[in-house]
């Protein structure tokens, strides 16, 4: 498990998560919260799905477990999984 | 080679349907979330479950399998000869093209990545033990999710019917995959399968 190292502050950190989010899902920045979930909206589906795991990866130099890849089901969900891997919020 | 009973690879286990396994497999398919998105949308008896059991346990032609992941049933995948020639590769008329279909039941796992850990399962199966040499799936054609899955494989539109008498008069697609674009498509999946 590759892990992360970032002294940004917690707003910034959400932020720039929303902002990795609204990129690969093609979402306004708007309208990415932590209650957005994968399969609520259809531009988040399990092809793009796989767009944002490349994303967040390269975002944060991590490589995930396909197991966290499957079960980051919303928002928060990947917060939890990225705390995982040192990126905390 | 005869067509294995058990296939395991990316994380998830294929095994051959059996007796035991008839009644789950019959709700699933009678589950509207379910039916909807299948050709026939009939509701399954268990009559008629027995009988399509008996026809396939001895028919060379197709097989089905249950998926399991992390020990869980989670779903169904299926092949079928499209030419009617048997699907073990030692038989005369080998089979060129193999007509592919599956449904996740479990809700946790129902339009999730993980659907592509039995799709590419049974694709490499079929390419390369198989020696398969084109899949196929009929998709309905108001099923996107399907559909983007399918190109996402390197499937691609080789034919709409839109006069379909059933399945709601939705009409269907038929996508075929070729081994060449299977192995550009499927890179980017594979790379995030890492069990």
């Amino acid at each position: 498990m590759k892990k992360y190292v970032n002294e940004e502050s917690s707003m910034t950190k959400e932020v720039s998560l929303f902002s990795v989010f609204s990129t690969a899902l093609d979402i306004p920045l708007s309208e990415i919260n932590d209650q957005l979930a994968y399969n609520a909206i259809k531009k988040w589906d399990s092809i793009s799905h796989m767009g944002l795991i490349v994303a967040l990866e390269k975002h944060y130099n991590i490589m995930l477990d396909t197991d966290d890849i499957i079960d980051m089901s919303s928002v928060l969900k990947a917060k939890e999984i990225l705390a995982k891997y040192d990126v905390s919020f | 080679m005869t067509v294995s009973a058990l296939i395991e690879g990316n994380g998830v286990t294929l095994k051959a349907i059996e007796r035991a396994d008839l009644e789950r497999v019959r709700l699933w398919r009678n589950d509207p979330d379910i039916s909807q998105c299948m050709v026939s949308q009939a509701l399954i008896s268990e009559k008629q479950q027995l009988s399509w059991f008996d026809t396939i346990s001895d028919d060379k032609c197709q097989q089905h399998y249950v998926i399991e992941f992390k020990s869980e049933p989670i779903g169904v995948i299926n092949m079928k000869s499209v030419c009617g020639a048997s699907l073990n590769r030692e038989s005369l008329h080998s089979c060129r093209q193999i007509e592919m279909g599956m449904y996740i039941h479990d809700e946790r796992y129902r339009g999730n990545f993980l659907a592509f850990c039995p799709a590419v399962t049974l694709n490499d199966y079929c390419f390369d033990q198989l020696s398969c040499e084109k899949l196929m799936a009929r998709v309905l054609l108001g099923n996107e999710a399907a559909i983007r899955f399918n190109t996402a494989l390197g499937y691609q539109v080789t034919s709409e019917k839109s006069d379909a008498t059933d399945a709601q008069q939705q009409g269907l697609i038929t996508m075929t995959l070729s081994k060449d674009n299977y192995q550009v498509h499927s890179e980017k999946i594979r790379r995030l399968i890492r069990y």
